[in-house]
């Protein structure tokens, strides 16, 4: 064995043709990564996520050294030379396979130091951070690399065109471009990206996201895909060997046989346990809301006849949930309870205090339970994962609204009208206590009494994880993360000028603080596929931010338009007193618009979006453009009577429309006519 | 030395080797048959490179292997070469590099030991093969189609070198070219279709086609019975001769048989004249 390995070191290492391209890619990724280093500026994770594609070129090259490698005594007939002494065809197989592993070691050199020096540089001494990068590294560098070296090994007996056919289509199915392709397709039943996935070895690429809170996505899915590849392509070159010798590899072929077949199934019955930015498959976590509820009726609102007093919720995070949730309900003579539980998790048992299983029926987003008799006691037993706000080993996201513990009554968590979650937490607060199991620390809004149990009362209970830290910063306490900059400044006196100014600008009276709220700024994976309303999302005692850099202005903001209702026929006023919230000046707008050049907007707001929903190629450009330009004369509009008016009149009076559900005047109309001239 | 029992192998549905029974000691053998007889199926088998569909073979530990086409890494040296064959066959360390010289001499190579391979003629590489094989003196050495694709002077020197090897051995040479194995090897072994046809000695095989090879002049071949067959052309004294074969009696005085006669009557299935 020992001078096998010499030997192919020998072989290797002599070898220009084997050299020299592997020191052009060592000298080509160093000079990227400077490159990457010295102009991004993005943070440690988007360093990862540019870093890390580069490894596809540990495919090819470690396939095909490993083939010629292994191939050449085949081809020249040496082979059964070797074959004909007792264990030397392992032997040189292994020590080819441990030639490989060494150029695998050169080749790793320079990510795993750029990797340190990103740690120590830029993210002063994270740990979570290192052990992520090295993961990642482990995960999307060397796997390549060892399932090029499994490739190589059992390609060795076929002809040297056929191999390195079959080596460049494996890296070509290997990057991105096949998904980038055909990622976005369906034909019929069959969807290319799902069979794409089997193949797909690199990192996702993503420029504009990189997540701080879970990094590089490396989902349990992943690590079993590439060591389905590694048994899958080591059992072929094990069957290819043991031709003649069947019965000393039989007990290899059978662990082989079993791993491939092990991870194989687990691969193809793998969970959407992660949410890859840019993955656009139709069944990906990040989408699959949206389908779901397009294709299903919405849920009507009916409030619940009890209330849970008391939350006890035991949840195991792994690649997906496992909840056990434990319901003590207000005294109630009830024996039919209605929950609201996200679909994408499967109740599995429902029992009552005495152990007995009752009856229960989970459809949509509801699930109906039937008690044996009146009972204030509910154990619902459940698995699955939660749509978008995918958790896993590498991180969690579940803020409160997002019906991962059963709600009281049947509520919508979509928004059928503007297509986006709908924020629902309840108005009254309950005792919570939660256990979670998670080998990640959990940081939630409820106080830890031991690690990872949480306790307390609050409208809901929020669970997040992921490459986090907690800083107090002026009293309010921030949960975000140490691999990029974010702002720590929420000042909570400012908010309340703010909200103060938005009364007073509107004629509101709500009262609104965020003194003493906790602010978790969260995962922008989630935030890319998020919803409208789910940027800053104000949970009573916490507030939840998808933005990069959360602002004072954008809480309240957010804050103030969540009690106003949405109406779509009023939803060009809306917008307006939206987006002009903060507006301090509309100097300059001395012409009110003619009425002649607002009607199209009027008439088109309620027909021509329909009529346009269509083929692009039907559109009548013309028309269209007419249309556009109308709607630009009533922002004009719009600012012409705060001119006239003052804003504060104006939005005091388009907030009391808004308000008001009984106003069946066009919204334009009524814009036009605040100022009691030139009517209609 | 060597013992094979009702040996078959299977490719598939072909049928590679047909119950084959052998039971060979010291001393060369070859192993004579037309292209695809199995002679290479049957050397794999015995090398232990291929697996018998059935059958058992009982052989020592040690062999040495000479496969019909054989080089290694072109980039090590012949010494280096050598030096990896004799870690496969366990050979101490200390005793290596005496072993691989006097095998280099044997094979007249010393003087190469440190040239690398793609450095070699194809002939030298064949004798470093050779030398490779009778690394560690194994009790069995089997070399397959040793003068294939080597030009005259080279199968010369390759037959000269062959002729020297240790004959405590069991040596098993397996080739189509009768005249490759006619001067040393005492025991003939004849495979067709996968069976063993014929499987004696040297002398015995001559004895097999006396009487049934002839030599006439060639202006006379409209007078011989068929069925014959003409094995060569022969010329001299401006006079054309054929050398033929024929089971019947034809006019004209039969001449000494060589041991390629006899493997064409074999491989012919003709009987011999004596019986």
């Amino acid at each position: 064995m020992l001078y096998s390995f010499k030997v192919t070191i020998r072989v290797v290492f002599k070898q220009l043709r084997f050299l020299l391209p592997l020191f052009a890619m060592i000298a080509l990724i160093n000079y990227g990564f400077f490159r990457i280093y010295t102009i991004n500026n993005a943070g440690p994770i988007n360093f990862l996520y540019l870093m890390l594609p580069s490894a596809l070129l540990g495919l090819p090259y470690f396939a095909f050294v490993t083939y010629e490698l292994v191939s050449q005594p085949f081809r020249m007939g040496s082979l059964e030379v070797v074959q004909s002494n007792a264990s030397g065809e392992p032997n040189l197989f292994y020590a080819i396979a441990g030639t490989s592993l060494i150029s695998i070691g050169f080749w790793t050199v320079s990510p795993i130091g750029w990797a340190i020096w990103n740690y120590l540089d830029q993210a002063n001494g994270y740990s979570p951070l290192l052990v992520h990068s090295l993961l990642s590294i482990l995960l999307y560098w060397i796997g390549p690399s060892l399932i090029g070296i499994s490739l190589g090994l059992s390609l060795f007996r076929s002809s040297r065109p056929l191999a390195i056919g079959i080596i460049l289509l494996a890296t070509l199915l290997s990057s991105q471009l096949p998904m980038k392709m055909f990622g976005m397709f369906q034909y019929g039943r069959f969807v290319p990206a799902d069979f794409l996935d089997w193949f797909r070895l690199t990192v996702p690429i993503t420029f504009e996201w990189p997540d701080p809170v879970y990094g590089v996505p490396m989902e349990f899915s992943r690590w079993v895909l590439v060591a389905f590849w590694i048994f899958a392509l080591s059992l072929i070159t094990l069957i290819r060997m043991a031709a003649r010798r069947r019965r000393f590899w039989i007990k290899m072929i059978f662990i082989l046989t079993l791993s491939t077949t092990l991870s194989l199934a687990r691969f193809a019955y793998r969970s959407h346990d992660s949410m890859n930015i840019r993955d656009l498959r139709p069944s990906s976590p990040g989408i699959s809301d949206n389908r779901y509820y397009a294709e299903r009726a919405s849920i009507q609102t009916i409030p619940a006849f009890f209330s849970v007093e008391a939350y006890d919720l035991d949840i195991r995070i792994g690649s997906r949930l496992k909840v056990t949730a434990t319901m003590h309900l207000k005294a109630t003579d009830l024996q039919n309870f209605d929950f609201t539980l996200h679909h994408d998790l499967r109740v599995r048992a429902v029992e009552d205090d005495q152990g007995r299983r009752l009856n229960y029926q989970q459809d949509h987003d509801i699930v109906s339970v039937i008690a044996i008799e009146p009972t204030v006691y509910i154990s619902m037993h459940y698995d699955g994962y939660v749509g978008k706000y995918f958790s896993n080993y590498q991180g969690v996201t579940l803020p409160a609204y997002v019906a991962y513990y059963p709600l009281p009554g049947q509520l919508p968590l979509w928004d059928d009208v503007r297509a986006a979650t709908k924020i629902q937490i309840p108005s009254d607060e309950a005792h919570f206590r939660a256990h979670v199991r998670s080998p990640l620390q959990i940081y939630s809004n409820l106080e830890m009494t031991d690690y990872n149990i949480f306790e307390g009362s609050a409208r809901g209970i929020s669970l997040f994880a992921g490459m986090l830290t907690e800083t107090y910063h002026e009293g309010t306490r921030y949960i975000h993360s140490p691999n990029i900059v974010q702002p720590l400044n929420i000042d909570a006196n400012y908010a309340d000028e703010i909200w103060q100014k938005y009364l007073d600008r509107t004629g509101a009276l709500q009262e609104y603080s965020i003194h003493g709220k906790s602010i978790f700024y969260q995962a922008p994976s989630i935030a890319f596929y998020a919803s409208y309303n789910e940027q800053c999302v104000d949970l009573g005692d916490h507030i939840f931010a998808l933005d990069f850099f959360p602002t004072v202005e954008m809480i309240v903001h957010n804050a103030f338009m969540r009690h106003m209702p949405y109406d779509p026929e009023k939803a060009i006023l809306y917008e307006l007193f939206k987006n002009n919230l903060n507006m301090t000046s509309a100097s300059g707008w001395d012409v009110k618009p003619d009425y002649e050049l607002i009607r199209l907007a009027i008439e088109g707001d309620q027909s021509l979006p329909e009529d346009y929903s269509g083929d692009v190629s039907d559109i009548d450009i013309e028309a269209w453009n007419e249309y556009l330009e109308s709607i630009m004369r009533v922002d004009e509009l719009f600012y012409y009577q705060c001119n006239k008016l003052g804003i504060d009149y104006v939005f005091h009076e388009i907030y009391d429309y808004l308000m008001e559900p009984n106003f069946d005047e066009h919204p334009i109309d009524f814009l036009y006519k605040l100022d009691m001239e030139n009517t209609p | 030395m060597i013992e094979v029992q009702n040996l078959s192998k299977y490719f598939g549905k072909k049928q590679a080797l047909v119950d084959i029974n052998l039971r060979l000691g010291k001393g060369f053998h070859g192993l004579l048959g037309p292209n695809g007889s199995g002679k290479t199926t049957l050397m794999r088998c015995l090398a232990g490179v291929l697996r018998p569909s059935c059958g058992t073979t009982k052989q020592s530990d040690m062999i040495g292997y000479l496969p019909q086409r054989f080089n290694f890494y072109r980039e090590l040296t012949l010494y280096e070469t050598m030096e990896y064959f004799a870690s496969l066959k366990k050979i101490p360390r200390h005793q290596q590099r005496d072993a691989i010289m006097r095998l280099l001499h044997l094979v007249h190579l010393d003087e190469r030991a440190k040239s690398k391979l793609r450095t070699l003629s194809g002939g030298m590489i064949r004798r470093m093969g050779i030398a490779q094989a009778l690394l560690g003196n194994p009790p069995l050495v089997l070399v397959d189609e040793p003068t294939a694709g080597l030009d005259p002077e080279e199968r010369l020197s390759f037959k000269n070198i062959i002729s020297d090897l240790n004959p405590d051995s069991c040596i098993i040479i397996s080739t189509h070219i009768v005249e490759d194995v006619e001067a040393l090897c005492k025991r003939i072994i004849i495979l067709d279709e996968g069976k063993v046809v014929a499987d004696k000695g040297s002398d015995a095989l001559k004895e097999y086609a006396r009487g049934s090879v002839y030599r006439v002049l060639a202006d006379h071949q409209a007078d011989l019975l068929p069925p014959y067959e003409i094995l060569r052309r022969e010329r001299s004294e401006e006079q054309e001769y054929l050398r033929i074969l024929s089971p019947n009696d034809q006019n004209a005085k039969p001449v000494h048989p060589t041991i390629e006669d006899g493997y064409i009557m074999v491989i012919r299935g003709y009987p011999p004249k004596s019986l």
